[in-house]
This record gives C-alpha cells, sequence and structure tokens, in this order.
C-alpha cells in the first residue's frame, strides 16, 4: 500500500465549500453566483466588516477576495460544482455499507448498484 | 452631469497595431498621423539616434535593413536583441514595443485629449507566460501604470457581440494576424461571454503565406533562370527580404484580381543584378498556400472536435486579420466549418475595439488631459468643486452583462453619512434608501436599461436626516455583453521530485487566481553560504510528467538565508500567483523555520541554441521513424504523419535560423515542443493497456476503503470519479486519466488512514525499509512515535506519523532529474 498511497492531501475542507463562502443555497443560478461574487469582491475591497466572515454549521470562517475567487471558479465548472453540491453537508448521517467485496472490474461496480455517470 | 469615462484598448499586432476609444456607448478606432487606423509595427532608429514608428518606419525596411526592424512582436520574451547599425545600439522586443505604444498613446492623446496611464493591451490566446509578461513590460516601458491584457480572440468577439443582436449562439473566432493564428470557441449564455476552448499555431500567421510565395518564386526562378537562393546563406538575406515584400503585395492583389505580376527590379544575387518578372495566377497561388489552409483549417476542425461539436453547429464565424481577405483560405473554412461569416466588422480593427470594452468592463478610464465643456468636474469626473463634501469611494464595472449588479462604496472623508439613495437619471428607476454599515460601507442593487448607458444620481442624508453633498454626485455604467476573467491559456504547476506535475492552474482556469500546497523537502539542507538550498521548479503544459512541459520558471531559496538546518521531509508551503496578465509570484512558507520567502519569479528566457535545437529534431526524427516501424493502425498513421510535417517545418526554420533568422530559431524551438509532447503522448497510448490494469487496481483499492470507512457522500464522489476515469479510458485521454487518478488517490488515501491496523502496517513497512526513506534516522524516530501513539490509541497522533513517513519516501535519482532538479515533492 505505501508505495501506491499517494502523498497524503487532508479532504477537502468542508467549511471552505463555496456555497458557504458565497451565501449562496446549492440551486443557485449562474447569474446569482456571478452577481455575488463580485458584489463580495467589491465589498472587502472597499473593507466591509462584514463581508470579512461567513457563516457555516461550525463556525464562521474568513473570507478574503482569493477565497472568493476561488469559491466562483469552483462554481463555473459544472464537474467541480456538482462535487461541491454532494459534499455540502446535508446528507452527513447518511453511512456506507460495510465490507463490500472489492469489483473485479469497473463493471463491477454496476452490478453493485453503484450509479456511475456517463 | 457626469464626465463621460473613456477607456482604452490597444492591439499591439506582429504587422499592425491599432488603438480604439470606447466612451460606454460606442467604440472608435484612433487614426494617426496619416488618417490610418492601422499602425506598422516597425521601427526605424537614424544614426543620430532619432525614433520613427509606424508607416514612415515601414518604408525603410526594404531600403534600409540594418536600421528598420518589424515583427518584433514574435520575438517578445526571448533573449534576442535586434541591433541598429547606425545608431550603434541594440533593442529588445519590448523596448522597440514601447515605441510603437508611445506612438499609439500619442495619437489617442491628439485625437480624443487623454493621457493614457491605463488601458487593455490584446495578447494571442496561446502566448505563453514570458511573452505576456514581456508585454507588460513594453508597456511599462511607454509610461502606462496599468495594464491589463485581454485574449485577442475574446476581444474580437466581444466587439463583434456588442454590435450584434443573437447572443444566444456558438461562436468561432478565427483570428489569423501577421504571425499567429487563434481560434476559438465562445458561447454567450445570460450576456456573459464564455471561452469554450481555443486552439491555435503561435508561430503561422499572414508572413507564412508570404514565404509559400517567396518559395514558389525562388524554386521558379531556379528552373527558368538556373539561379539557386539559399535561406541559409547569410549573404542572400537582402534578396529574400526584397522577395518577401513583393510576395506580400502579390498576396494582397491576389485576394481581389484572378492573377497578379510578380516583379522584383534589379534583386542582386551572388553579385549579379536580376530583374525578376513572374505572373502568377489564382489557381497556382490557392496550391501553393494550400498546405498553410490545411493547418489552419485542421486546427478548427481539431477545436470542435475537442468540445463535441460537428462542422455545421456554430452561429457564425468572426474573422480577424488581414490574411482572412485571402478567398482560398474563405472557401476552405466555410466549407470544413459550414457557418456564416459575420459581416459588416472591420477585421483590422476589432481587436482594439473589443480590448476598449473590456477596459471599460474592469474600469481602466484614461485620465482627461482637455477641461471639457461641462468643466470643473474633477479627473475622475463626477462633482463641481463647491463646498466641502462626503467623498465616496464606489466600486463597479464600467460594463456588465448583468441588468441587476450591485454598487458598493464606503464614505472615506467628510460628514457621516447614514442612508444613501440612486436614482436613474431618465427617471425610471431609484433604489430603497440603503442604511450605511457603521463601518462607512454601503451595497446598493441597481437596475440597468437594457443595452444602454445608465447615469445615477447619488444622494445620501445624515442620522437627523440632512441631505450630505456626496462626491461623486453621479457615476455611470452600461450594460452589454461582457467577459469572464480571462482564462489561463496553457496549465500551470509545480514539477515535483518524482517527475510528476502538481497542478496549481489548470488551462481555462480564469484569472487572476491564486493558489497554494503544502509539499515536501526531498533532502535535508543547512544554511551555508553558498547555493541553493531549494529549488521549486515551475512549468507550464498539459502533461502529467515534468520533463514533457516547459519550465517557465524556478523558485529558489538561497541556502545562506535559512535561520536553520532543515531536516528531509519538511513540509513546505508554496503558493502560485497569477494576474490577469498572466505574470507569475510565488512565495514559499517553511513553517519548522518560521521563514516565508517572497519573490516574484524570474520567468525563464528560452535560450535553447542551433545545435541543441538541431540534436533534439534527430532525436525526434528517429522516435517517429521507430513510432512508424511499430504502428499498423491508420489513425495512429495519421497522427504520426502530422508529427513527420510538423518535424519538416521545424527543419526549414532551423534551416532559416541558420541563416540568421531569429524568429526561426523561436519557431522551430515551439514546433519540436509541441512534436515532443505529442509523440509522448502517442507512446503513452501505446502503453494503454498497462495504464488501464493500474487504474483498475487503483480503483480497486479505492473501493475497498471508501466501503470500510466512507461516509455516503465519499461513496458519491468515488462514484463521480470513477465515472471520469471510465471516460478518460474509453477516450484515451491520459492527462484527464491522471487527474482523476489524483483525485481518487486522495479520497483513498484519507479514508485509508482512518483504520488502525493500516498504520500498524505502514509503520511496520517502514521499519523493516528503511532505506526507502530520504532520512532514516529521522524516520526511525517517527516509528517509535507513531507505534507509541499507536499503543494509547491516539491514532491522530498515529496517522500524522504515517503521513510524515510518506513524505520522507525518497524519489529516484531519474525521476528527480526528469523532474528539472526539483527539491520538493
Amino acid at each position: 500500500m505505501s508505495e501506491r498511497a499517494s502523498q497524503a492531501v487532508s479532504p477537502s475542507d468542508p467549511r471552505r465549500n463555496p456555497f458557504f463562502v458565497l451565501g449562496l443555497a446549492s440551486q443557485a443560478t449562474a447569474t446569482e453566483i456571478e452577481r455575488e461574487g463580485r458584489k463580495l469582491i467589491a465589498q472587502l475591497e472597499v473593507g466591509s466588516k462584514k463581508a470579512s466572515t461567513y457563516s457555516t454549521p461550525w463556525g464562521p470562517m474568513a473570507r478574503t477576495v482569493d477565497v472568493v475567487r476561488e469559491a466562483m471558479v469552483s462554481l463555473r465548472d459544472p464537474q467541480t460544482r456538482f462535487q461541491h453540491e454532494v459534499l455540502l453537508p446535508k446528507d452527513s448521517a447518511v453511512t456506507a455499507p460495510r465490507d463490500v467485496t472489492p469489483p473485479a472490474s469497473f463493471d463491477a461496480f454496476e452490478v453493485l448498484g453503484w450509479n456511475l455517470p456517463r | 452631469m457626469a464626465e463621460p469615462k473613456l477607456f482604452v484598448g490597444i492591439d499591439l499586432g506582429t504587422t499592425n497595431s491599432t488603438a480604439a476609444v470606447f466612451d460606454g456607448a460606442k467604440v472608435d478606432a484612433i487614426r494617426g498621423t496619416d488618417g490610418s487606423t492601422l499602425t506598422p509595427s516597425v521601427v526605424r532608429i537614424d544614426g543620430r539616434g532619432g525614433v520613427m514608428v509606424g508607416a514612415r518606419a515601414r518604408r525603410y525596411l526594404d531600403t534600409d535593413p540594418d536600421n528598420a526592424r518589424g515583427e518584433f512582436k514574435r520575438l517578445m520574451g526571448s533573449a534576442h536583441r535586434l541591433s541598429f547599425a547606425a545608431a550603434k545600439v541594440d533593442k529588445t522586443p519590448e523596448e522597440l514595443s514601447a515605441e510603437v505604444l508611445l506612438s499609439l498613446l500619442a495619437s489617442t492623446k491628439e485625437q480624443v485629449g487623454v493621457e493614457v496611464d491605463q488601458c487593455v493591451i490584446s495578447v494571442p490566446a496561446l502566448f505563453e507566460l514570458h511573452q505576456t509578461a514581456a508585454t507588460g513590460e513594453a508597456a511599462r516601458l511607454a509610461g502606462i501604470d496599468r495594464v491589463e491584457f485581454i485574449q485577442e480572440p475574446i476581444a474580437a468577439a466581444i466587439a463583434s457581440g456588442w454590435t450584434a443582436e443573437n447572443d444566444d449562439e456558438a461562436w468561432m473566432v478565427f483570428d489569423l494576424g501577421g504571425g499567429t493564428f487563434d481560434a476559438s470557441l465562445l458561447e454567450t449564455r445570460e450576456g456573459m461571454l464564455r471561452v469554450v476552448g481555443h486552439d491555435g499555431d503561435n508561430y503561422l500567421g499572414g508572413r507564412d503565406f508570404d514565404n509559400a510565395l517567396v518559395d514558389w518564386a525562388v524554386r521558379e526562378l531556379g528552373e527558368r533562370e538556373g539561379r539557386r537562393l539559399d535561406r541559409k546563406n547569410p549573404a542572400h538575406s537582402k534578396a529574400f527580404r526584397r522577395l518577401k515584400a513583393a510576395a506580400e503585395e502579390v498576396k494582397i492583389e491576389l485576394s481581389r484580381a484572378s492573377s497578379s505580376p510578380f516583379s522584383v527590379a534589379g534583386l542582386v544575387v551572388d553579385g549579379d543584378e536580376l530583374d525578376v518578372e513572374l505572373e502568377l495566377d489564382r489557381p497556382t497561388f490557392d496550391r501553393v498556400v494550400a498546405p498553410l489552409c490545411d493547418r489552419v483549417v485542421e486546427v478548427c476542425t481539431r477545436l470542435l472536435a475537442d468540445h463535441g461539436r460537428e462542422a455545421g453547429s456554430l452561429g457564425r464565424i468572426v474573422l480577424v486579420g488581414g490574411p482572412t481577405a485571402i478567398p482560398a483560405l474563405r472557401e476552405r473554412v466555410a466549407a470544413a466549418l459550414g457557418a456564416p461569416f459575420a459581416v459588416g466588422l472591420d477585421p483590422m480593427t476589432l481587436v482594439a475595439q473589443g480590448a476598449a470594452i473590456f477596459a471599460g468592463t474592469v474600469d481602466l478610464s484614461a485620465k482627461a488631459t482637455v477641461p471639457r465643456a461641462d468643466a470643473g468636474m474633477s479627473k475622475q469626473g463626477n462633482i463641481s468643486s463647491d463646498g466641502p463634501k462626503t467623498k465616496l469611494w464606489l466600486q463597479h464595472p464600467g460594463v456588465t452583462a448583468d441588468v441587476g449588479p450591485f454598487v458598493v462604496g464606503r464614505a472615506l472623508e467628510g460628514a457621516p453619512i447614514h442612508r444613501i439613495r440612486f436614482t436613474r437619471l431618465d427617471g425610471a428607476w431609484e433604489s430603497p434608501d440603503e442604511e450605511v454599515d457603521d463601518d462607512g460601507t454601503f451595497t446598493v442593487q441597481l437596475s440597468l436599461s437594457v443595452r444602454a448607458r445608465s447615469t445615477f444620481r447619488i444622494e445620501a442624508w445624515s442620522k437627523d436626516g440632512k441631505l450630505v453633498p456626496v462626491s461623486p454626485r453621479e457615476t455611470s455604467l452600461s450594460h452589454g455583453l461582457t467577459v469572464t476573467d480571462p482564462p489561463l491559456s496553457r496549465s500551470i504547476g509545480i514539477a515535483l521530485a518524482t517527475n510528476d506535475v502538481r497542478t496549481y492552474f489548470e488551462r481555462g482556469c480564469p484569472l487572476p487566481a491564486r493558489r497554494s500546497f503544502v509539499l515536501h523537502t526531498v533532502e535535508s539542507a543547512t544554511p551555508i553560504a553558498h547555493g541553493f538550498a531549494l529549488s521549486v521548479p515551475i512549468v507550464q503544459g498539459e502533461f502529467g510528467l515534468a520533463h514533457l512541459c516547459r519550465l517557465v520558471g524556478v523558485l529558489e531559496i538561497p541556502a545562506s538565508d535559512l535561520r536553520a538546518p532543515l531536516a528531509a521531509g519538511s513540509a513546505i508551503e508554496v503558493a502560485l500567483g497569477l494576474d490577469r496578465g498572466g505574470r507569475l509570484t510565488a512565495s514559499a512558507r517553511v513553517e519548522a523555520l518560521g521563514q516565508s520567502f517572497d519573490q516574484i519569479v524570474n520567468v525563464d528566457v528560452p535560450t535553447a541554441s542551433l545545435a541543441d535545437l538541431r540534436e533534439r529534431h534527430a532525436a525526434l526524427q528517429r522516435r517517429v521513424e521507430e513510432a512508424f516501424a511499430k504502428s499498423t493502425d491508420a489513425s495512429i498513421r495519421t497522427q504520426l504523419s502530422r508529427i513527420d510535417a510538423a518535424l519538416g517545418r521545424a527543419e526549414r526554420d532551423l534551416a532559416a535560423a541558420d541563416g540568421g533568422d531569429a524568429d526561426g530559431l523561436e519557431r522551430a524551438r515551439r514546433t519540436l515542443s509541441d512534436s515532443d509532447g505529442e509523440l509522448a503522448d502517442y507512446e503513452s497510448r501505446s502503453a494503454w493497456p498497462e495504464l488501464e490494469s493500474a487504474a483498475l487496481e487503483e480503483a480497486t483499492f479505492a473501493a475497498h476503503n471508501v466501503s470500510r470507512h466512507g461516509s455516503g457522500a465519499d461513496r458519491q464522489l468515488l462514484e463521480g470519479i470513477v465515472g471520469g476515469i471510465k471516460r478518460a479510458l474509453a477516450a484515451h485521454d491520459a492527462r484527464a486519466l491522471d487527474q482523476r487518478l489524483r483525485a481518487m488517490r486522495r479520497l483513498s488515501n484519507a479514508l485509508y488512514l482512518q483504520d488502525p491496523q493500516n498504520l500498524a502496517g505502514e509503520l511496520d513497512y517502514y521499519s523493516s525499509n528503511p532505506t526507502r526513506t530520504t532520512d532514516p534516522r529521522r524516520a526511525k524516530e517517527i516509528i517509535v512515535q507513531g507505534r507509541a501513539a499507536l499503543g494509547k490509541k491516539d491514532d491522530a497522533a498515529a496517522r500524522n506519523a504515517v503521513v510524515e513517513l510518506w513524505e520522507l519516501r525518497r524519489p529516484g535519482e531519474e525521476a528527480r532529474r526528469r523532474g528539472h532538479g526539483s527539491s520538493v515533492k
């Protein structure tokens, strides 16, 4: 395992979910994301105190222009947006089934009920 | 009333340059002293050091080539200096471009009365970092304090979109300039212009069409007159220059006529004077330029295919650049893409117009130098100076696609304000009274008139309800097509000692951008007087292997700067930043020493010698021949033929470089680099079964970890990633496969480390194999700590120990050499 295991990188910090950063719901439209992002960047540039933090279920986090830009970039890309939508902690109570037999081929994912996007 | 801001955009072209001014409602191209909107990008310096730019300088290109220089844009960012014999001076391409900029700025000042200290300059979409950085340097030399860059095809699309009605379709911007070709696929959605993708050839332009005609003329002279002209022969340089000037005229003539004389009087060849009297008809011309048209069409169809589009799916094609007037080219492109050309646009000034509109979007206005009729306004505009006023700092774009944008501001000085209101001057809308926050900031959402300029009166009140005069008292925004942040043309990352690339910014990532990752040193370092303790190579390219990407800079930390010895495996947080123009900054934070190192990365100038490139060319030629011998697959043989043809072009460029053509060397370098990448792609594809098997093994391992330790969200994420892996496998896309495997490894490793049994196994493995680490003594200490933590059931501490051991893993020497000598992984 050691040789295969690559660099250990912590899983994405859920507190940095771009929907939290922008203060938007996961259903936000592209226009809402652009508008909110630009508003927040402008607010941070003029030194607005209320824009300098955002709320998460784990407490407030510092918001910077870089963080906002990164959030906008993430949500413009449909694939990364999908990942962030999935990772919003609404279903964090769901647990995975234990001890599933490892698949012998990629088709085995479907056999095991893994619904793979195509 | 507010004084309208003026926004300046500049197209700094290979052959010609143009400036345009946007006032928020319409765009005008700037005319030079000769009345033309085009300023030839040519500089002449006479014996007394006098500088001449533009059409006048261009006249000397043939008669006084030692003191007149053109096409230096192709050399931007290279180490080449261009000499001016009479003045006995050498100039960099950046210095010469600055002269062209100064000429354009002078015309702008004369025509519209503005001092241009900030503007937008267009650059080719496929310009590499060092080339964009060089353009920024030219702007600085020309006295421009703030410059933003926009890619040429995006600028063209903005300009054509501005006058177009239908904005819900895909376009292709087809930009064939003097020296470069860019094809860009764009879409507009909800008024926001997005670049879906672009492709191109950084070394294909009108000049190559001229060269093709010169080659034809040389062949004709050889057959008819028995004269042999050789690009490698420096004594023939002047003759080639004169033939090229004639070829350009013939090319333009044949865009209208069915045949044209190709005449050069008194051409001196080997001491003899020769009158060239040839006749070129349209069919011959079409045949001569057909290979170039093929290259252009190939780029366009590849771009469509890369984005899953078919010929006929485009709404329109926007043509930019003089060579797009060539009928044979137009016919080939129209037939291949099956879409109409946009009409009613000026292909020569379109890019500058778009740059000016973009300047409005990012609010880069020029300074008025001449008081207007409604003087009494400050230079920012907006207020007369009677009585004290509360000064407001407003933040909003000059142009936006959003009809309901926010304006954000802050009261800076003067009487405090409590409420603020914006009223549109057409009387059709006013904002509610918005409260000003305790820190003096406020946010108001406006409503704009569609596709028009809206001006708003600003009124503010104190806490006791008294009207407070403010400055500015009006502000304006225009609604229209706008563009998101400019995207990065090629991915940027850090080369690791394992010869992998840690990608920081993907191709297409909007700029500006900043990102940091924690990497780890692969060897220990001590504070000594000389040398570098750490070397972090920064590379640009689309490949997952560092040696296939181009080194664009190195963040180096001098050993003498270290406060204390640094152990192998130490964490180092490396941040890279890219501004809108692709200027790169890098910083590193070494937590263990409490030290930070910041610097602007010196973007490396490519300096490969002719001999190096010849050697590389020969090696590539051998690899292509070997690949041909092994392959019977038709599609692979087509790809190899393409690489072979590119190597043929490189050979021709190397021959030209031998004859003193500095540009030839640059073209050859680029072609060889691209061919190397393409060949490596083929080679990795031939190893596909092996990659597929390795991917399956990794997916199995990840599925096992997710099943044992993951949540529902983890499982959903893995499903998404595995779907991506399957698609990458089906498409034989090594780059996409590599990216998805990395994502899967991150998820899998994080979960793998949740299990104390796995942690114990890892500690046992390194205990038995201490030499697999860069610092066995340190590894031993970590193993002891890890085992103690496991004994106390402190999984978090044990996990940290294993992660630390992983960081100490020793990369192979060969991998490190190929990874540009990186000190990190």
